[in-house]
């Protein structure tokens, strides 16, 4: 299983942590979560024997993320160069110092290729040649990544208009984004979602996971994120059973004790945060204390300048929804006011 | 004094690590584990069930084999000191035994190293080199030679009447052979040459079977061809019953339309199958008749008790009463069937083989983890009593605390490694099409077996509240219209009596058009907290049906569940019926924690 293939017009992109990931923690068990750093020869074969059997050969630009990957295993290099054999253009994205050396990258002349302030390379062309169609268009992993979210979004129909529009939060939803079947249909991508969202709490809270925060999941749906997520930032978990549509909780609170530890609160789609904030309240009041959410999609109600990237409302998710994608996605909110301009 | 004959086999006593230092991960209760005190145990549970009933009885043991697994010294050694212990405890006699080499008794780098030493070895050279371990440890046990080069190598006499012919089924066996065989010619030379044959009821006895209750075919595990002259040979020279072993399960079948009739005494120390053996009491008038005792082990896991041997109902398990092994008049048999003498029959079952796999136990049993599992539920006091609904019917005295489990990230790994455990077991990774994680704690510790099987997977919340949820997380989202998915595994926290399992299958019409054409539906738990012994048919509405006072009224029918469970842990279920808020004190007068996971004010309503 390759979870992080992306097939773009120009390029096939892969992802080589997010795929050691998986061979460390699922296919092994050797349980170091998203911590991993090495690459093994494992892996890289895997995606070797996964490309030889594909049938994108008529596409021969291949982008491979070495992102969060400091060090490889012998032989790496040799499965590289046979995958470059089977006729293909190779692009390395997020090169560190560490791993220049063990790919040989000072063999390659290329004009292109410009070391960044840490003297590794953003973008490295494993080739020589003077003219590329990648040379003119920007490869970065997160738009990528959006890129086929939204594509997926919206071709597969996953955005559901209600029969008439939804009305439990006291705004008009006029449509819901089916994430149960999302996750359902999308295997394996939406593996490589939740290691992307697994990346993003790390890099969010770094210092903070050292004291080993909770996961809080509070519908069907988060909890499955939620087993994902435990064990690739190795946390421990908890579910309140359940704060849906219902807002009833089953599951007595007093069984599990808050005092002094950290909770991040865990959804599958946040959109106006009103669960989130009944969760948090819940924590806060039994005497924990709350680090903030995150979840798959959240919908951006407000500007980015109006909720700051430091405040505690401000979720972290893979994919947004914002006043640039939901006419496209045709994701709408609105409430019985008139609007301003009438 | 009554006089029975105590029947055992496939001992498999076990090196507890490899030549080498490797754990060896056996299944045997009986190890060469330098602490002797499991096994002794273990060996003293038997004695002890076997003395219960018949502490002032002549005993015959009888062993048909497989005393050890591999053949190695370390284990007959051992093996000694536990047969040597059941002889002194039951008092028995070392002329009343019987002790039959099996193929895991020979040792089969001795027949690599006879091969090094001479590649043309001949048969009698490699039997010789095989059995030099089992021939010492004969020896040292019984004070009598072992032939390995002999067919029927001892024979006892039992009560002036009956002869325990004692055949070894292995001289053939080599690297490449590993089937049972009777050399047909020596096999008859043999014979003539037992003295009280012509005026003794005889009775064979031999590790290999030859005919199967387990496996789906009819030749067992015996040479094909071998087996049709071995048939014929036993018929014509008036032998009609076999004792075998070697199966692992305790079986009973009739050939020939019950000319010739076979027991065998199951395993008598598999963690993780069934362990049982057999008593026959010998009844003798003008008729030779013995009572057929089958003893199980029954695994509380209680914490004073791990185990305790009881006996099985006969009937249940499709065993007679009573073996008439001489009688003026032909005896009768009740079931009979008509052997199809030929050598690959796997899909044709006749009546008592469709009736043998129907009880045949198969359930997943792990050291590791069923026993590590109940070690947390103890160690994190996850076992509460009290009053506990799940929906108006379902309604419990007790309940496991799976949530609190699963909250600790490396109880959560271990729960879905036991999960993924099970899967390995019973081979279920390469046949199943689809997972479904049931309930909140199902779809948690479902994940890892989702990713680590590229499986499609889907995760429901339990029928009863379905009206709880967003109308699309009670979806399936799959379509089986194209019938593609005909196996499915359910994974599951908790199962009881399996109901909710029922109407998931078969009540709401989008899924009911979902598993029309699914032919095997697994289930998969971490706990069973059922009534029903275990087996991978009580999820089934067939044998639910027939439970006693069981409300068969509100199920529905579904027979094509095959249910495995990490740990039993039986829960008292409430006994009250409809009236309970009134006739159940702990409900009525609060005597102890009441909790519901439902919303019960729809139904109050």
């Amino acid at each position: 299983m390759i979870i992080s293939h992306i097939v773009t017009p120009l390029y096939n992109y892969f992802n080589l942590h997010a795929e050691e990931v998986i061979s460390s923690n699922y296919l092994n068990d050797d349980n170091q979560g998203i911590y991993i750093s090495s690459l093994q020869f494992e892996t890289i074969n895997r995606l070797f024997n996964y490309i030889k059997e594909s049938d994108f050969k008529s596409q021969n630009n291949i982008v491979l993320d070495f992102n969060h990957i400091e060090h490889l295993q012998p032989n790496i290099l040799k499965k590289v160069i046979e995958i470059r054999e089977l006729n293909f253009k190779l692009t390395f994205l997020n090169i560190s110092l560490n791993i220049i050396e063990s790919l040989s990258l000072e063999n390659i002349v290329n004009s292109k290729n410009l070391k960044n302030v840490n003297d590794g390379f953003d973008i490295f062309h494993f080739f020589t040649d003077s003219t590329s169609d990648l040379y003119d268009v920007e490869i970065k992993n997160y738009k990528i990544f959006e890129d086929e979210f939204k594509k997926v979004l919206k071709d597969k129909n996953y955005v559901v208009e209600y029969d008439k529009p939804h009305s439990s939060s006291f705004v008009y939803l006029r449509s819901f984004i089916d994430l149960k079947k999302f996750i359902s249909n999308e295997r394996p991508f939406i593996y490589y979602a939740l290691y992307r969202l697994a990346i993003k709490i790390k890099s969010k809270w770094e210092i903070q996971l050292k004291d080993k925060p909770i996961l809080v999941g509070q519908s069907l749906t988060s909890t499955f994120i939620v087993s994902v997520l435990s064990k690739l930032l190795k946390l421990d978990i908890l579910v309140f059973d359940k704060i849906g549509p219902i807002t009833k909780l089953y599951n007595k609170l007093e069984k599990h004790n808050f005092e002094n530890r950290k909770y991040i609160v865990v959804s599958d789609l946040v959109c106006l945060g009103t669960e989130v904030k009944i969760t948090k309240s819940l924590i806060e009041f039994s005497g924990g204390k709350y680090l903030g959410s995150v979840s798959l999609v959240k919908v951006e109600t407000l500007t980015r300048e109006d909720l700051k990237k430091e405040s505690i409302h401000r979720t972290i998710s893979v994919f947004s929804i914002t006043d640039k994608n939901n006419q496209d996605l045709k994701y709408f909110i609105y409430t019985n006011l008139k609007p301003l301009d009438e | 004094m009554s006089s029975i004959i105590l029947h055992i086999s496939d001992l498999h006593v076990s090196l507890d690590k490899k030549i080498g230092g490797e754990i060896n991960n056996h299944d045997s209760y009986l190890s060469t584990s330098e602490n002797e005190e499991p096994s002794i145990l273990y060996i003293d549970k038997f004695i002890s069930s076997v003395k219960r009933e018949y502490h002032s009885s002549k005993i015959y043991l009888l062993i048909t084999g497989d005393i050890t697994n591999a053949g190695e010294v370390k284990e007959f050694k051992y093996a000694k000191i536990f047969i040597d212990r059941i002889i002194d405890s039951l008092g028995i006699n070392l002329e009343n035994i019987l002790l039959i080499p099996g193929d895991h008794d020979l040792n089969r780098r001795a027949i690599e190293n006879q091969l090094e030493r001479n590649e043309t070895s001949s048969l009698e050279e490699i039997n010789i080199s095989k059995y030099k371990n089992f021939a010492k440890f004969y020896y040292e046990l019984l004070k009598k030679e072992f032939n390995p080069n002999k067919i029927i190598f001892n024979h006892i006499i039992l009560e002036d009447s009956i002869i325990l012919l004692g055949l070894n089924s292995c001289t053939k066996i080599d690297l490449i052979q590993k089937l049972g065989n009777i050399p047909i010619l020596q096999f008859e030379q043999e014979l003539q040459e037992i003295t009280d044959f012509k005026s003794h009821k005889t009775i064979a006895c031999v590790h290999h079977n030859f005919t199967s209750s387990h496996e789906n075919k009819n030749d067992g595990q015996w040479d094909s061809e071998n087996r049709k002259s071995f048939l014929e040979k036993l018929l014509s020279n008036g032998i009609e019953f076999v004792f075998t072993g070697n199966e692992h399960t305790n079986g009973c079948k009739s050939l020939f339309l019950g000319q010739i009739t076979t027991s065998d005494s199951g395993c008598l120390s598999s963690k993780s199958w069934d362990s049982t053996y057999k008593i026959y009491k010998i009844l003798k008038s003008d008729d030779i008749v013995f009572k057929n005792t089958i003893y199980s082990l029954q695994k509380p896991y209680g914490n004073d008790s791990s185990y305790e041997w009881d006996i099985r109902t006969n009937k249940i398990f499709s065993q007679p009463d009573e073996f008439v092994v001489f009688k003026k008049n032909p005896p009768i048999m009740k079931e009979d069937i008509l052997e199809i003498p030929s050598s690959n029959h796997d899909d044709i079952k006749t009546v008592e083989e469709e009736n043998s796999i129907i009880h045949t136990v198969n359930i997943y049993y792990s050291e590791d983890y069923s026993d590590e599992l109940y070690e947390k539920v103890k160690k994190l006091n996850l076992f509460h009593s009290g009053h506990f609904h799940w929906s108006e019917t379902s309604r419990a005295h007790n309940w496991i605390d799976v949530s609190k489990l699963i909250e600790d990230k490396k109880n959560l790994n271990f729960v879905k490694n036991a999960i993924i455990d099970v899967i390995e077991n019973k081979d279920l990774g390469n046949k199943i099409d689809l997972i479904i994680g049931l309930g909140y704690e199902g779809n948690i510790i479902s994940t890892k077996a989702a990713i680590k099987y590229n499986k499609p997977y889907a995760f429901l919340p339990y029928s009863y509240r379905h009206d709880e949820h967003h109308p699309f997380e009670n979806e399936l989202n799959f379509d089986n219209s194209t019938g593609n998915f005909k196996n499915v595994l359910i994974i599951t926290d908790v199962v009881n009596d399996g109901r909710t399992i029922r109407k998931l299958i078969n009540k709401r019409d989008k899924q009911k058009t979902f598993f029309k054409d699914v032919d095997k539906i697994y289930v998969v738990s971490l706990f069973y907290t059922g009534d029903s012994v275990l087996n991978n048919d009580i999820l089934n509405y067939d044998f639910i049906k027939n439970i006693p006072s069981y409300d068969i009224e509100n199920d529905e029918e579904v027979n094509n569940i095959e249910f495995y469970t990490v740990k039993s842990l039986k829960v008292e279920k409430c006994p009250y019926g409809k009236d309970f808020r009134e006739t159940c004190l702990i409900v009525k007068d609060k005597l102890g924690c009441v909790n519901l996971f439902y919303d019960e004010s729809k139904y109050l309503k």
